[in-house]
C-alpha cells in the first residue's frame, strides 16, 4: 500500500488529530487536547518532480525543507527562504516540513522581495473530510475555480490537511538579498508582528525582547510580547493571534464546512 | 421589477428596455447571449446592499458586471434578473502613500489607479491588456494577469482588503491593509471568484515601486518553435524578466495590413522582452540576448530611450485590435501549460485550426505558459461558429493532458464550465462547492458560472448558444 493511504487510513480511525510535521512551529499552537492522536507527516514525504524550466517542485508535505532546498540548488532554483544556519531560524520562516511551512504560512526575511509560502503554491491535493481532493494547477497561473489551496496556507492544519503539493521555486540567481537584521537567539517562545510603515519605528521602538526585524515588510520577531499597534498583526506562542481584522464568524463557518467532525485539532 | 427596483435607488439609476437589454445580454465573450430584465446603477456598498436584499426577497438572480470586458461570460445575465453594473461606483476614496496603498470601489478603472500613485513613483501592478477600461471589481473577481506578472504576480498578490455583499445582502469586510496576518484568508476565496460569492464593493490595493531602470527588445525567430524554445532557455538560465510575450507569424501579418508595422522579412516569430529593477538591467538582458541568440534569433532591436519602448510595445499592444483586418470575427482562448511544453501545445494549436479551415494567430504570455490562441473567421459561414467553439474545448483538453489549466487569466464563466467541470473528481468538486457553503451562496448570485448546479443551467445553455447565431 502506497505510504499516502496508510496515512489517510490512520488518520480515518482516530476521531481527534493533531497533524505534526518537524515540529519547529509546535510553540505557535495551542496545546492538543487529551483525546487527541498526535500522527505525523513524515511519512508522506519525497520529492515528486523537479522542472527548472518551469520553476516548479511537486514534493509530498511531510518532506523537509531544508531536503528540498538541497535537491532544487542542484537544479539552480530554491524556495525563496533565508538559510536558518546563517540568518536564525526565525528570519528562515522556522522550516520545517514543506506542509508545515504552508499551514503555519509564516514570514520570512525575504517577504517584502518574494512573497510568503502561500504566493508559492500552485496545486495541492488535500485531505478533505476523508477524501483526497485536488485543487490549483501545476502551472504558474491559473484561475480555473476557487483558490481553495490559497486559503489552506495559514490554517495551522485545522480544515484540510495538505497531503502533495507543487510550488512555484525561485531561481537562485533571481534570489534578492535581505534587509532583516538577526539580533540573538529567542530564549522564548516567539511572537512575530507586522505593521504598516507608519506604524513600524514607534512599534520597533517599544518592543522588549527582539529576535529579529525587517523594515522592508515591517515585520518584527521578538520573544516578550510586542505592543499592540493601530493596525497590522500579531501571532504568539499557543495560539494567541491578534489582527485588525479577524473574523472569528466565517472563519467558523469555514471549521464547520471543511472539518464537520472536527476531527484536525 | 423596474418599479420595485426604482424604490430602493432612484428611478434614474434602474435602466431597462430593448437597447439595454440587448447591450447587457454578453460581456465581451459573445458566443452566449441572455439579456437581464433590467440594469441597476448603485454609487455605494450600502446601495448595493439594498439591491442584493431586495433580490433576496423577490427571487430574482443578480449578477455584477464592472466594464464588461470579460472573456468567459462572466458577467452575462445567464438565468436573466438584474445586472449589477459597478460604473457609478468608480471614485478612488484613500491614496495612502506613506503604506503604499489605496482604496477604490469597485467600479475604479485599472489604469486610474496607477494613475493616482504615479506622482510618488507608484502603481498597481497587475496590468490586463483591458487595463485602460477594465475595472478593480472585475480585476479582483477574475484574478487579472497580464504581460507583466511574470516577475510582478497576479491580481491575488496585490489586493489587501475587499468590501463585499454577500449573497444574502450580509456586508464582510475581508483581509487587512498589512497582508498575510493570522486571519483565514477568505480574500483568497474572493479573488478570482467571478462574483460567484458575492459583489466585491471597495478594496484596498497593495502600489508598488516603478522600477527605475527598465530594458525591453523585440526579438525576431525564424519560427514560433525556435522562439518558445527560446522561452524555456531564458528561464532556464535563471533570468525572471518582468515580461516575455510572444506574437506569431499570422500577428506580424495583422500588424504590418492594420498599421504598417515593420518586420524583418523572414521572421517567423517575436519575443517581446522587457527586464526591469532597482539597479540597472542591462546585464541581465544581455544574458535573455544571448539565449535568444543561441536559441536561433536572426533579429534583436534593443530600445535605446522611452519612445523607442512604447514603440515595440505597440506590436504587443496592438496585437488582437489589428486581427481585424484578418476576418470579421475572432474568438481569443485562453489555456496554459508548463512553458517547457509550448512548442507541442503550439504545434497543436495550428493544427486545430487548419483541420477546421479557419486562421489562427497567437499573441499571449510566454513566459507564463499562458496561450491566447486567436481565430479568426467569417461567422456568417454557415457551422463555423460551431466548429471554433469545438476546437477551442479540443485545445483546453490538451491543455489539461500536457498537465496545464483550462484557463489562465480569462475565468471559467459559461465558456468552460464544462469542460472544466469535467476534468474534476467528485472529492475536487466537493472541495470546490464548500466554498459557497462557507460564504452561505444561494441560487441567485451570478448564476450558471464556474460551477453550474442552479435549476435551469443546462436548458439555458441551448438558449445563450441560439441567441449567439
Amino acid at each position: 500500500m502506497m505510504a499516502v493511504e496508510e496515512f489517510i487510513q490512520a488518520v480515518a480511525l482516530a476521531p481527534r488529530v493533531r497533524l505534526e510535521g518537524a515540529g519547529t512551529k509546535a510553540t505557535f499552537m495551542k496545546a492538543a487536547p487529551q483525546d487527541c492522536l498526535t500522527i505525523s507527516t513524515q511519512s508522506i514525504s519525497g520529492i515528486v518532480s523537479v522542472s527548472p524550466g518551469d520553476q516548479m517542485v511537486t514534493v509530498w508535505a511531510g518532506t523537509l525543507v531544508s531536503h528540498l532546498q538541497q535537491e532544487l540548488a542542484t537544479h539552480g532554483q530554491a524556495l525563496p527562504l533565508l538559510d536558518p544556519n546563517e540568518f536564525g531560524k526565525e528570519l528562515a520562516g522556522c522550516p520545517g516540513t514543506v506542509g508545515g511551512l504552508l499551514a503555519a504560512n509564516l514570514p520570512s526575511g525575504l517577504s517584502s522581495q518574494h512573497g510568503e509560502p502561500r504566493d508559492w503554491l500552485l496545486h495541492a491535493d488535500v485531505l478533505f473530510r476523508g477524501q483526497q481532493a485536488q485543487c490549483g494547477a501545476k502551472v504558474v497561473k491559473n484561475v480555473a475555480g476557487y483558490d481553495v489551496h490559497k486559503f489552506l496556507c495559514g490554517t495551522w492544519g485545522q480544515m484540510a490537511p495538505f497531503l502533495q503539493v507543487t510550488l512555484k521555486t525561485c531561481p537562485i540567481r533571481a534570489l534578492k538579498g535581505t534587509s532583516a537584521v538577526r539580533l540573538r537567539a529567542a530564549a522564548l517562545p516567539v511572537w512575530i508582528l507586522r505593521t504598516l510603515p507608519t506604524l513600524f519605528d514607534r512599534v520597533l521602538e517599544g518592543a522588549e525582547g527582539l529576535v529579529a526585524h525587517d523594515r522592508a515588510s515591517c515585520t518584527l520577531w521578538s520573544d516578550v510580547r510586542p505592543p499592540t499597534p493601530e493596525e497590522g498583526w500579531i501571532i504568539g506562542p499557543a495560539g494567541q493571534a491578534w489582527s485588525d481584522n479577524l473574523q472569528p464568524g466565517l472563519t467558523r463557518a469555514a471549521k464547520l464546512v471543511f472539518d464537520p467532525e472536527d476531527r484536525w485539532q | 421589477m423596474v418599479a420595485g427596483l426604482s424604490e430602493v435607488l432612484s428611478p434614474s439609476q434602474v435602466l431597462a428596455g430593448s437597447a439595454t437589454h440587448r447591450t447587457y445580454d454578453c460581456d465581451a465573450y459573445t458566443v452566449d447571449r441572455s439579456a437581464p430584465t433590467c440594469v441597476v446603477l448603485p454609487e455605494s456598498t450600502e446601495e448595493v446592499q439594498a439591491i442584493v436584499r431586495w433580490c433576496n426577497e423577490s427571487s430574482v438572480p443578480f449578477t455584477p458586471r464592472g466594464a464588461g470586458t470579460g472573456l468567459s461570460g462572466g458577467a452575462m445575465p445567464a438565468l436573466g434578473g438584474v445586472v449589477v453594473s459597478t460604473k457609478k461606483m468608480s471614485r478612488i476614496l484613500e491614496v495612502d502613500l506613506p503604506n503604499r496603498c489605496l482604496l477604490a470601489q469597485a467600479g475604479a478603472v485599472n489604469i486610474r489607479l496607477s494613475q493616482a500613485a504615479a506622482p510618488a513613483g507608484l502603481h498597481f501592478a497587475p496590468d490586463p491588456s483591458s487595463q485602460t477600461v477594465s475595472t478593480l471589481g472585475g480585476n479582483i473577481n477574475e484574478n487579472s494577469g497580464g504581460p507583466h506578472t511574470l516577475k510582478y504576480g497576479v491580481t491575488a498578490q496585490h489586493v489587501l482588503q475587499a468590501t463585499m455583499v454577500g449573497c444574502s445582502g450580509e456586508i464582510v469586510v475581508l483581509g487587512s491593509r498589512v497582508a498575510n496576518g493570522p486571519e483565514s484568508s477568505l480574500l483568497s476565496l474572493i479573488v478570482g471568484s467571478e462574483g460567484t460569492l458575492g459583489i466585491v464593493t471597495e478594496a484596498w490595493v497593495r502600489l508598488t515601486p516603478l522600477p527605475k531602470h527598465v530594458a525591453t527588445a523585440l526579438v525576431a525567430f525564424p519560427d514560433s518553435s525556435s522562439a518558445t524554445q527560446a522561452v524555456v532557455a531564458i528561464l532556464e538560465e535563471g533570468v525572471v524578466p518582468a515580461a516575455l510575450e510572444m506574437m506569431d507569424f499570422n500577428i506580424m501579418q495583422a500588424l504590418r495590413t492594420a498599421f504598417g508595422l515593420e518586420f524583418p522579412e523572414e521572421a517567423g516569430a517575436l519575443l517581446l522582452v522587457e527586464c526591469d529593477g532597482e539597479e540597472p538591467v542591462n546585464d541581465e538582458l544581455d544574458s535573455v540576448l544571448a539565449v535568444c541568440r543561441a536559441s536561433g534569433a536572426i533579429d534583436v532591436r534593443v530600445a535605446q530611450d522611452e519612445e523607442e519602448r512604447a514603440k515595440l510595445w505597440t506590436a504587443r499592444k496592438k496585437g488582437i485590435g489589428a486581427m481585424g483586418r484578418l476576418a470579421p470575427t475572432i474568438v481569443t482562448h485562453d489555456g496554459v501549460i508548463p512553458r517547457t511544453r509550448l512548442p507541442e501545445m503550439l504545434a497543436y494549436v495550428y493544427e486545430k485550426a487548419s483541420e477546421i479551415g479557419v486562421g489562427v494567430a497567437n499573441l499571449f504570455h510566454a513566459g507564463d505558459g499562458n496561450l491566447h490562441p486567436c481565430f479568426y473567421f467569417d461567422d456568417r459561414v454557415p457551422g463555423t461558429i460551431e466548429k471554433v467553439v469545438a476546437a477551442g474545448e479540443e485545445i483546453l483538453r490538451k491543455c489539461l493532458e500536457l498537465g496545464g489549466s483550462v484557463t489562465g487569466e480569462h475565468g471559467i464563466g459559461v465558456e468552460k464550465a464544462g469542460v472544466w467541470g469535467h476534468s474534476l473528481s467528485p472529492a475536487d468538486r466537493d472541495l470546490q462547492m464548500a466554498v459557497r457553503d462557507v460564504f452561505g451562496v444561494s441560487g441567485l448570485c451570478n448564476p450558471c458560472k464556474v460551477l453550474p448546479d442552479q435549476k435551469g443551467c443546462v436548458e439555458h445553455v441551448k438558449r445563450w448558444r441560439g441567441a449567439a447565431t
